[in-house]
């Protein structure tokens, strides 16, 4: 076929995103919603003690008590984003024109919704609050990417051609 | 663009499957092609037509709306 895939990674790597990604997901959201509750894992995201809560990772961190609770939070979005990335980017089984298309409406898609929360959070937030906006936004472009590429490629798909067969 | 790639699949009794693989690109794309969902690529038109054995404008169709 005349479509470009070269920017795709190979196949392998969409079953290692999944497997890094969504584990890497669920923790991440439980690390946002529950932020002060004592949890099995320390990725308290907002809490003032954490160093993620500062503006650099490295400004108040001290080595002397250092723990996994400095950089849980770092780990776990390094994860996420690298988990997400693989899922993502790669090329599914059998990688055509078609295929390319939805991806590329997919992403647009998600920077869209991305852009229209960040315009909101602008209005509707402030302080502390807005960077909480900004945080789950992180959020809004991988997801929204994700579902409507699969939801178009796998379920609408199989839907239309039931409705073909019938 | 319309296009009669089920009349001839029927015709040829093969499966969408089947014509995905004949001229290499997924089950969907065959699907969203027969659904009217998606232009092909001219390259795809044409390999498609000769699978069948066929002028390519005997199995699509340009609409008023092209």
């Amino acid at each position: 076929m005349a479509v470009k895939t070269k920017l795709l990674l190979p196949n392998y790597f969409k079953t290692i995103g999944w497997i890094v990604f969504v584990p890497g997901f669920i923790l991440m959201l439980l690390g946002l919603i529950l932020p002060e509750s004592e949890w099995f894992l320390p990725l308290n995201f907002f809490d003032g003690r954490h160093v993620f809560s500062q503006w650099t990772t490295f400004k108040n961190l001290h080595f002397d008590i250092f723990s996994i609770a400095d950089f849980g939070g770092e780990i776990l979005m390094t994860l996420t984003a690298l988990g997400f990335f693989c899922v993502a980017f790669s090329r599914l089984r059998m990688e055509d024109e078609w295929i390319e298309k939805v991806r590329l409406e997919s992403l647009l898609w998600g920077f869209y919704l991305h852009s229209g929360f960040f315009m909101v959070a602008v209005w509707v937030s402030y302080g502390p609050d807005f960077l909480a906006w900004l945080a789950w936004n992180m959020l809004v472009a991988p997801v929204v990417f994700l579902v409507r590429f699969h939801w178009v490629i796998y379920v609408k798909s199989y839907f239309e051609q039931k409705k073909l067969a019938a | 663009m319309t296009n009669t790639i089920h009349v001839e699949r029927a015709i040829k009794r093969i499966t969408q499957a089947d014509l995905a693989a004949a001229v290499g690109v997924s089950r969907q794309t065959i699907n969203a092609l027969e659904a009217a969902k998606y232009v092909p690529s001219v390259v795809l038109a044409m390999k498609i037509a000769r699978f069948f054995e066929k002028p390519v404008e005997a199995i699509f169709e340009l609409t008023t709306e092209d």
